[in-house]
Parts: structure tokens; C-alpha cells; sequence
């Protein structure tokens, strides 16, 4: 077949276009489009194995205030203990928000809050951040592949996706999954999600169909995929129902951890997985292993009510508290499982295995959850703990270190420089200086002040010296305030010493004002 | 075939009664789309609103195909003596008391209504909804009157529809363009 490009007929472009596929498979282009980079395959010729790989594996929602491996009354996580025999556990590690946007974005910029602005719970970052990045920085020899359960990272990985080589959609290890976004329009997820949120409502808001929006209601009767059918066919496995990150998706742990074992030895080399599972944020559907087995005497500290109190029960914040804790088991039982595979198959030997969280849970003061003004240590202590090839010994780290201190870190691993614009700094033990405790790290809730406007609506902490400083704005009389917490001496954060330690809070307090204000002046003059 | 195509009416007529279909599911789209505004404005620049918006008008767009296609099948099913205005007449209302009814179905979420559940309530409203469906049909068919009457309201109704027929273009064109871009 000879053709003139001169003089392309109808039928010649019709035959050209069967040749399509040819060109996709010769130059990896998947199948929504996204470009892969030609990265070597571990044992192919070129395959680069003097730079470290690295597994972020960031179990949503996971505060580590609950986790036994940092002195909680329940057993939750014999299997995190095991892996911190052999890895460095960063004790005393915060996140920069209280919710995902915030911490999730601080993780992955190492920016503060104010200065990405993913500061709303389905909101995105500022778009010079689409360029400012983890992948954005490794992208240029790192293969890089991301994974979540969680549609709102999902808004984040489509800014970042044009330094992703591979971006695995939630459907493709969901069991079900309800948004018809990630089948139809996974190029254009974030317009494409809220028009479809919009459309089929949520929670209490109405749905923008009249008629097709009825499923739900109906769903026992005529839809042959419903939660419903679904807890019939899962119920032995998880009698509190299927896994599911309440807005349709319904997935097993088992599912992610099974593929993220068998990715690692199989990847280009060398590469960067970021894996953002969902487990254990609410609904806290554990195994049926895991179903009763806190189901003990042990009570936690009762705690002041808070003036943001939702007025939860305290019986019913502990039976919640139960199932998260039961949740986490049996997360950690398969973290457990992921290491063991991971270790036998010898996928870490030449990698970084780093396990985290975005933020953390509050079962306290009359608050269930994580969508709170608030900024108590169960909503910011996170876990960190990392494993690296030839790591022997676990090594324990207690000095105060922040998740915008990530990024710099794994760059420093991967012999890349720290950019300029990152906020944070290398992790102590990783080649970064000996963190004191005199460094300050803050911590941002403002999901109701306008995004690209001056904070002049919600909650800043700032913790330093052991100590909690933790300053509400803009709430109204009543609300608004400063809490002071010695975090040494009072990890619970019982007594509230603003008023007692005079020049202390006065001190924190003046930082923390000063922090506000050039953050503020910083924004209007940028 | 020569049945059904016997059975079949102008396309004018099919025409008109597609803008009907649109007219209660657009307003009520747009509404819900407009309630949301105030906390999309908190966190979306102007771009991702008219992108978010366009969804939401080529849903409805889908949405009001789905009704349409539902009435057009129920008009084949007519005896063929009922005459094609009569058709777009009882398709008219059928569209428009089947809206009222969601709309109130809706609503129950909102007004917490107690003493019935969410099931029992949609099925109440799905029951008066047919019940009213039938009289009206009834009436329509007898009555030359209120045929002609709701043909002259499709004539108005089918003018602003009009409008919502173009955004849903405009929308239409939007989501391809985010597609290719």
C-alpha cells in the first residue's frame, strides 16, 4: 500500500487508523493515553541499580497514637513492631493537617499548607505544585507509579500526573466501584468526580438527577451489585461489610497488598510506588479475625469536652474506637503479610520501604473522626518508619520531624539535591542534620477559609520544645483561643496550661502569631 | 415494521416532547448545581466550575434521552387512532407529573418526615404519581380541551428548552474538549 501524504483519501485515513494499536503498543502508550517512559526492566541491560528504589506504602487515617509499637494499652500492630526490628521508627513524626488534602500534599511538596493551599477536604494545591513535587523531582530517572483507594488523592495525582509513568486507577483493585469517572473520564478525574457528585448527591445533599438517582434507594430490589448483595457474598470475611471508602468503592486490603507485591519485583528499575491505601479510615470494616477481638475491659482516659464538640457519647466514641483498633490489626496483619512477600521474593533488597499516614483519628472530648477544627495529637502523631537496603537494626528516633520532611529525604537517598522551594528537611539518621527539639513544626486546619485568600479562618499548631501550642482564628468568641500542651509530660493532653505557664505560652504564642501573619503577608505579596 | 412505522409520529412532535423531557430535569439539575455553588467557590477557580457545571449538563442531557426514550416507547404501544398531538399531550404530562413526584420523593431527605421511611415514602409518590398519570391520561384522552391546552404549553415549554438544549451542547463540547486536552 503506497500513500501520498499529499493526497490522503477518506479510505486510506480509515486504514491507517487500524494502525493505531501498533503505534500504542511500540511506543507504551496505555490505554487512557498516559505516556510511559522507556525505564529498563530490573534485569534488562541498562537497568539502573545503584539508585535505590522506594515504596511509600500510606495507610490513610492511621494516627499512631493507636499503635501498640508506640505504647498503646491494645495489641494493635505486632507486625509494625516486627518490621522496627529492622528499620529506623520515627517516634515523635506529625503531619501537617488534620485531613487528607493537607497531609497528603505536605507529604508529597513538602510545602505547609499555607503554601500549597490543599487546604479543603475535595479541594487541589496550587498549580505551580503540579511541577513541585515528589514525582516531579524523580521523574527524570525514576520510573513512577501511584495507586489509592482514596477519590480526593485522586484529585492530587491528576496535577501530578504528568510525572506519573503509571497511574493505576481505584477501579482496578476494587471489587466494585460505583462513579462511572474512573471508567469514563479518568483523564479529566476532578471535573469530571464533582460533576458526577453533583449529579448522584451525597450524604444530605440533593442529587442533581431526578430520576436516575433513585438506584440507591431502590438498590435492595433492582441492582444486582448492591453493598448489600456484596456483604452476602463477603459476609463471612468481613461481617461488618465489605472495605469501602463510602462514596462506592468497595475493595479488599488483601487485593492491593496481593498486586503491590507482585509490582515491586516486576517494575522498571529504579522506581518510585507511592501506594495510598484506605484502610483503617472510617468505615472500619475489619477482617472477621479482627471482629471482637479488643472487645475488652480497658476504657481510655476520659477527656475534657472540647468547645468544637460534636456531642458524641463517650460509649459510643469508645465502641467506635474499638472497631478502629480492630481495624488496624488487621491492617498491620497484612502489612505483615506485604513484608514477609516482599522479603522472600527480594523485592527490598534494593529498596526503601517507607510506611506513613496522612493524618490521624480522634475518638475523644465528644469528637469522632477527623473533619474538626481541632489539632489534638491523635489527629497529628503519625507513624513513619523506614527500612532500607542493609538495614540490620532497628534505630529509634525521637526528635520531633514533620511529613514535609519526606521528600527531601527519599531525593537525598536517590542522590538528588533538595529543591529550594521544600520546606522540610532530611530526616535525622538519613544524612540530614540532628534535628533538635527547638525546631518548630506546625500543623494547619482551614477548610473553611477561601483558598486563594489570607488565613483569617481556623486552627494553627505548633509544636516545639515537647510543647503544643495550638491557636483558633476567625471561629467567633467562645471558640477562638489559644491550648497549650506539654507533650512529654502530658501526651494525653489532659491540662490545657495556657493560662498557668505565662512566659511559655506567651513565647509560643508570639511565634505563633508572628508564623500567621508572614504566612499571611507572604501570600498577599506573592 | 410497517406496523411500528404506522405507529410512529412526526418528528416534530418527538422533537417537541425531548424539550419537555429536558425542562424538568435542566431546572432541577441546575437548582441542586446551584445550591452547591457557594462551597465550590471556597476551593475552584472559575475554570473547574464551568468544567464541573458542563458534566452536570451533559448528565442531564442523558438523563432527559432516558425519560424521552422511555416515552417513546410507550407512545409506539398506543392505539394507532390516538392522534400524534394527543401522543405529544399525554407525554407532556406524564413528564411533568412523573417530575413532580421525584421532586418530592427528593425533598423527603430534607424535610425528615418521620412517620414513614424513605422506601415507603418513594413508593407513596411513585403510587400517586401513576394514580395521577392515569386520571390525567384519562382526561386528555376524553378531552379535546386540555389536549389542546397542554399542546400550548409545549409550544412555551419547548422555547425555553431551547435554551437549556444549547448549554447542553456548549457542555457537551466543554467535557470533549477536557477529554482531548
Amino acid at each position: 500500500m503506497s500513500i501520498d501524504p499529499g493526497k490522503l483519501s477518506r479510505r486510506e485515513f480509515l486504514k491507517l487508523l487500524t494502525l493505531l494499536p501498533l503505534i500504542g503498543t511500540s511506543s507504551k502508550i496505555d490505554f487512557f493515553g498516559r505516556t510511559f517512559a522507556s525505564h529498563p526492566s530490573p534485569n534488562q541491560p541498562g537497568a539502573d541499580n545503584t539508585r535505590p528504589n522506594f515504596i511509600i506504602l500510606l495507610f490513610d487515617t492511621l494516627s499512631a497514637q493507636h499503635l501498640s509499637l508506640h505504647g498503646y494499652s491494645r495489641q494493635t500492630t505486632p507486625n509494625l513492631a516486627r518490621f522496627a526490628e529492622h528499620a529506623t521508627v520515627f517516634h515523635q513524626h506529625y503531619a501537617a493537617g488534620n485531613f487528607t488534602l493537607p497531609g497528603t500534599a505536605s507529604l508529597l511538596t513538602s510545602a505547609y499548607p499555607w503554601t500549597h493551599r490543599g487546604l479543603h477536604v475535595l479541594g487541589t494545591v496550587k498549580e505551580e505544585f503540579a511541577v513541585k513535587n515528589l514525582f516531579s523531582e524523580l521523574a527524570d530517572d525514576y520510573f513512577i507509579q501511584t495507586y489509592t483507594h482514596n477519590m480526593l488523592v485522586m484529585s492530587l495525582f491528576q496535577q501530578f500526573q504528568k510525572n506519573l509513568d503509571k497511574l493505576v486507577l481505584p477501579h482496578e483493585l476494587a471489587i466494585l466501584n460505583e462513579p462511572l469517572t474512573d471508567y469514563l473520564f479518568p483523564e479529566d478525574y476532578y471535573a469530571s468526580f464533582w460533576g458526577e457528585r453533583v449529579y448522584r448527591g451525597s450524604g444530605a445533599d440533593l442529587p442533581g438527577s431526578l430520576f436516575l438517582s433513585f438506584r440507591p434507594l431502590f438498590a435492595e430490589d433492582f441492582h444486582p451489585f448492591t453493598p448489600e448483595s456484596l456483604t452476602e457474598k463477603y459476609g463471612e470475611l468481613f461481617p461488618r461489610g465489605l472495605p469501602n471508602n463510602s462514596l462506592g468503592l468497595f475493595f479488599k486490603l488483601e487485593d492491593a497488598i496481593d498486586w503491590i507485591q507482585t509490582q515491586a519485583p516486576a517494575l522498571p528499575q529504579p522506581f518510585l510506588g507511592y501506594y495510598h491505601l484506605l484502610p483503617p479510615h472510617e468505615p472500619y470494616k475489619t477482617r472477621h479475625d479482627f471482629v471482637d477481638r479488643f472487645d475488652d475491659e480497658w476504657r481510655p482516659t476520659l477527656k475534657p469536652e472540647s468547645t468544637f464538640s460534636l456531642g458524641m457519647p463517650q460509649d459510643e466514641l469508645n465502641r467506635r474506637r474499638r472497631w478502629y483498633d480492630e481495624y488496624i490489626a488487621y491492617v498491620d496483619a497484612e502489612f505483615g503479610r506485604l513484608i514477609d512477600n516482599l522479603e522472600r521474593n527480594g523485592a527490598l533488597k534494593n529498596t526503601y520501604l517507607i510506611l506513613t499516614s496522612d493524618h490521624g483519628q480522634l475518638f475523644e472530648r465528644g469528637i469522632h473522626g477527623h473533619v474538626t477544627s481541632t489539632l489534638y495529637h491523635p489527629l497529628l502523631h503519625i507513624p513513619l518508619l523506614i527500612s532500607g537496603p542493609g538495614h540490620r537494626e532497628g534505630v529509634d528516633v525521637t526528635t520531633p520531624t514533620s511529613c514535609i520532611d519526606v521528600l527531601p529525604t527519599v531525593l537525598h537517598l536517590a542522590g538528588k539535591p533538595s529543591p529550594e522551594w521544600a520546606q522540610g528537611q532530611i530526616l535525622p539518621t538519613f544524612g540530614g542534620p540532628h534535628a533538635t527539639p527547638e525546631r518548630s513544626l506546625f500543623a494547619l486546619e482551614a477548610k473553611n477559609n477561601p483558598k486563594m485568600a489570607p488565613l483569617q479562618i481556623g486552627s494553627l499548631a505548633m509544636i516545639k520544645n515537647g510543647h503544643k501550642i495550638v491557636g483558633y482564628f476567625g471561629f467567633g468568641s467562645g471558640r477562638d483561643g489559644y491550648e497549650l500542651y506539654d507533650l512529654q509530660n502530658d501526651p494525653e493532653e489532659m491540662d490545657d496550661l495556657y493560662q498557668d505557664r505565662n512566659s511559655l505560652a506567651q513565647e509560643m504564642k508570639t511565634e505563633l502569631d508572628t508564623k500567621l501573619q508572614q504566612e499571611n503577608r507572604d501570600f498577599t505579596e506573592g | 415494521m410497517a406496523i411500528s412505522s404506522s405507529r410512529l409520529a412526526p418528528k416534530k412532535i418527538y422533537f417537541q416532547l425531548f424539550l419537555v423531557c429536558m425542562l424538568p430535569v435542566h431546572i432541577w439539575a441546575i437548582i441542586i448545581f446551584l445550591r452547591r455553588m457557594d462551597s465550590f467557590t471556597i476551593f475552584m477557580n472559575l475554570t473547574q466550575i464551568i468544567s464541573i457545571a458542563a458534566y452536570v449538563l451533559v448528565y442531564a442531557l442523558m438523563e432527559s434521552l432516558f425519560l424521552f426514550g422511555i416515552l417513546f416507547i410507550g407512545s409506539l404501544i398506543l392505539p394507532r387512532r390516538v392522534s400524534a398531538a394527543r401522543k405529544l399531550a399525554l407525554g407532556t404530562i406524564i413528564a411533568l407529573v412523573a417530575s413532580a413526584a421525584a421532586v418530592l420523593i427528593h425533598f423527603h431527605a430534607i424535610w425528615k418526615v418521620n412517620w414513614i421511611d424513605q422506601k415507603e415514602w418513594t413508593w407513596l409518590w411513585v403510587g400517586v404519581g401513576l394514580l395521577v398519570i392515569a386520571l390525567i391520561s384519562f382526561a386528555v384522552l376524553k378531552s379535546e380541551r386540555l389536549e389542546s391546552w397542554l399542546n400550548a404549553l409545549v409550544e412555551r415549554i419547548s422555547l425555553l428548552s431551547l435554551v437549556y438544549l444549547s448549554a447542553d451542547i456548549l457542555g457537551l463540547m466543554i467535557v470533549l474538549y477536557r477529554q482531548l486536552t
